[in-house]
């Protein structure tokens, strides 16, 4: 009976071990490639780009052209459906045109002071309003830009062929992008600022604004009636009838009836196509933008939802417009303050001394560690494993990308866990050995300090730059898997399935 | 070992030699320049393989250049290098060209302004919370060792002209973290002695807990020695592994002998709050 029970024991405490083993075995198959290790279909941690190799490009959003089209945009909205410019324009403020009069105007104003909370308007006595406020309701606009802008760089970056792209916003009007290796940077970089922009203006004798083409000068309307929100897709190719780069376009459906409706009322009536785009700068340093009239062209037949834009130039300068035109326009023009290219080998090298220093670093820990508690330090080395690779399954679960900040992070993590077994083992020599008392005495103290790094944690990856909520996530993520391991699983470890009584040496 | 240090730490004789300390490296702080990272000067970090002879367009720019143990060369250029001198370097180098780096100062204290908010708030609610679970004294003087632990660790980082850049930052708030840990299981073992009406709960307390800090504390500096030695080539992660050690050495100190001194020069704060007990009766 005894050997039953001897055995039984032993047959559990195997199960556990392995149980237990389980994560340390998930988490080798994330970290290395062997193709010995089975692999159980997860995601291998992302690296950063200092570990990684690659390329950053950091952008600044123009905030004088969001503060331009933030005031041509009010001065507009007054404007009675016509665009109209402001006639005076501060730093916090516009004088309007004051063409809305009496209850017109008041209309106009009730619906503006809904749409725009953060202005106020100054009525005064001559018929020019002011509107104030411009300054303090900026910052909001811009960061409105900002995240607007993310999703055209995205779309922009994929259109190029970069599949692992990260953007992300820093501070209130920058933007980071991180491009893996392989992507043609100077390519990118044009990308990521290019405005350009076509319009399609209907040629109207009464029309406000004047074309010049080969010469000649065309009114036409104020504004055009295809512009690029209107497109779906563009694609560059080469014509087959003239053997031209052409921008074949594609419309979307909306704006594809609306165009259909307008052409086939003004058959035999002419557009006017225009290319604006920066071309450079002005020796103030300013964007030079450049707007070229490319055709003008009579209307035969009524439009559909696809046609083609000849007269753009290069072939490469259709393909950039066709990106361009695809995947939105920008917001706000942005400037490249920044860029960084680092090398996979610098990278590279850089991962290879950190991981070997950490796990000689971790050989000599846990060689202390069995030195000074025996049998139980050699349990607490493997809990320290199974926690260690709980955290690296969750950074995989979090897609989390991991940097040399998270190689910070992950020290500290390393130095909370093994401070926590120290704190009980210690504690056990005050109680006489009795393990499973020295755990539950020693909880609070425990509780109280991860809750407090914890909290730390949180608040770092809420408010703290990029780099700093990488070092929050491996931090709070490490305190949750510190906690599991190094106490929950060493305290059943130790007391129900090894039963061990602490017979710690000096 | 352990007795006699335990009985150095105990007496508080530290004390004011700790003080001192603090506010040497107060002024080192204040009075050193700072080996800034690009991120926080601005300008241009040009690596590459092998030497280069000397060209004048860039030599009046150049801030510093450091060529390491494998041959890779790094330079820093001010934000006034013209484009061209740069592009024509680019050219010079060729193949041998690593990368480079080009970084408005704007980006890199814009990143430290949000640090530092992050770190205040981060500050504020480990506070609250440690007055609601001990008592407002010992949450300021938790933080007050965390704020003397960093300065010393940016002392050291000054003195040795450890680079100023996201890596140090990273150390700085494991230092923190590290800092923070230590100093509530200090203060949660005087809390316990408090409540027990041990006759000295201090001196109680600091027996108690150091034994356990000593410990903890070997093994920590112990990973980052072999980081150390492992990384002795590699400017940066050796700076990091460097400023940390001195950091887990201060976190140690702030926390036997800081706070349990200025417990016992501030009487009021040996009154707990009730300890909202697991078992429910208070």
């Amino acid at each position: 009976m005894l050997k039953n029970s001897t055995f039984k024991r032993r047959l559990f405490a195997s199960f556990a071990l392995g149980l237990t083993s389980v994560p340390i075995l998930l988490a080798a198959s994330i970290v290395s490639n062997s193709p010995s290790l089975p692999d159980f279909g997860l995601e291998p941690v992302k690296l950063g780009l200092d570990l990684q190799g690659g390329s950053r490009i950091i952008l600044q959003i123009d905030e004088e052209a969001v503060a331009r089209k933030y005031k041509a945009e009010v001065a507009s909205y007054f404007g009675d459906g016509v665009a109209y410019e402001a006639v005076k324009s501060g730093p916090n403020s516009i004088k309007l045109a004051g063409v809305l009069k009496g209850d017109r105007y008041n209309e106009v104003l009730r619906s503006f002071k809904t749409d725009y909370p953060d202005l106020t308007v100054i009525a005064s006595s001559s018929d020019h309003p002011m509107v104030s406020g411009f300054k303090t309701s900026m910052i909001k606009r811009v960061a409105e830009a900002a995240k607007r802008n993310i999703s055209v760089v995205n779309a922009r970056l994929n259109a190029l062929g970069a599949s692992d792209v990260t953007v992300y916003k820093q501070g209130d009007s920058k933007l980071i992008v991180e491009l893996p290796k392989g992507i043609d940077l100077s390519k990118a970089k044009k990308l990521l600022t290019s405005t350009s922009q076509i319009g399609m203006y209907l040629v109207n004798h009464d029309g406000r604004k004047t074309i010049s083409y080969r010469g000649t000068n065309f009114r036409t309307d104020e504004l055009p009636f295809i512009s690029g929100e209107d497109i779906a897709s563009a694609i560059a190719a080469q014509d087959p009838d003239s053997g031209q780069p052409i921008v074949s376009i594609r419309l979307l459906a909306s704006s594809g009836t609306r165009v259909a409706w307008t052409t086939s009322n003004n058959i035999g009536g002419m557009i006017a196509t225009t290319h604006t785009y920066q071309n450079g700068e002005t020796e103030s340093g300013k964007r030079n933008i450049v707007t070229d009239v490319i055709s003008v062209a009579s209307i035969g037949s009524a439009f559909g939802r696809d046609f083609k834009m000849t007269g753009l130039g290069s072939f490469e300068k259709c393909e950039e417009l066709s990106m361009v035109l695809t995947s939105g326009v920008m917001d706000v023009p942005m400037d490249i303050i920044a860029e960084q290219v680092i090398d996979a080998k610098f990278g590279a090298k850089n991962v290879e001394i950190a991981f070997k220093a950490m796990a000689l670093g971790l050989v000599a820990l846990f060689a202390f560690i069995v030195f000074k508690y025996g049998l139980m330090g050699v349990v607490t080395c493997f809990t320290l494993l199974v926690s260690g690779s709980v955290l690296v399954l969750a950074l995989s679960f979090y897609d989390a990308v991991f940097t040399l900040m998270g190689i910070a992070g992950l020290v500290l993590t390393l130095g909370i866990a093994v401070d926590m077994n120290v704190i009980v083992f210690e504690k056990a020599k005050e109680v006489h050995g009795n393990l499973k008392e020295a755990y539950e005495s020693s909880f609070p103290a425990i509780l109280d300090a991860n809750v407090t790094t914890f909290i730390a944690a949180v608040l770092l990856f809420q408010i703290g730059s990029v780099q700093v909520k990488g070092f929050a996530l491996v931090l709070g993520l490490g305190v949750v898997s510190s906690l599991l391991g190094s106490y929950l699983i060493n305290k059943y470890l130790m007391t129900r399935v090894f039963h061990f009584n602490s017979t710690i040496k000096e | 070992m352990s007795i006699s240090l335990g009985a150095v730490l105990g007496s508080g004789r530290l004390f004011y030699p700790l003080i001192a300390l603090f506010m040497v490296f107060t002024f080192v702080n204040v009075l050193l320049p700072f080996n800034k990272g690009i991120e926080f000067g601005g300008g241009y970090l040009v690596s590459y393989h092998g030497s280069l002879s000397d060209s004048d367009s860039v030599n009046q720019y150049l801030l510093s250049e450091n060529t390491d143990s494998e041959g890779v060369t790094l330079l820093k250029l001010s934000t006034e290098l013209p484009a061209e001198s740069l592009d024509a370097l680019k050219q010079q180098l060729g193949d041998t060209l690593l990368y480079v780096e080009t970084i408005s100062p704007s980006y890199g204290e814009e990143m430290i302004t949000e640090s530092i908010h992050a770190l205040g708030f981060a500050m504020l609610a480990m506070t609250l919370y440690l007055s609601i679970k001990y008592n407002a004294f010992m949450a300021v003087f938790t933080q007050l060792a965390l704020i003397m632990d960093v300065t010393i660790s940016l002392g050291v980082a000054t003195l040795f002209g450890v680079e100023l850049n996201v890596l140090l930052i990273g150390a700085l708030i494991t230092i923190i973290g590290y800092s923070v840990n230590d100093s509530v299981v200090t203060i949660d073992c005087i809390s316990d002695k408090l409540r027990a009406k041990e006759e000295n709960p201090i001196n109680s307390a600091i027996e108690s807990v150091l034994p356990r800090s000593l410990i903890t504390s070997q093994s920590t500096l112990l990973v980052l020695v072999v980081l150390m030695a492992v990384s002795y080539n590699s400017e940066g992660l050796f700076g990091f592994a460097l400023v940390l050690s001195f950091g887990v050495i201060s976190g140690t100190l702030s926390s036997l002998v800081l706070i349990p001194r200025l417990m016992e020069l501030v009487p009021s704060s040996l009154n707990l709050v009730a300890k909202p007990s697991l078992d429910g009766d208070i």
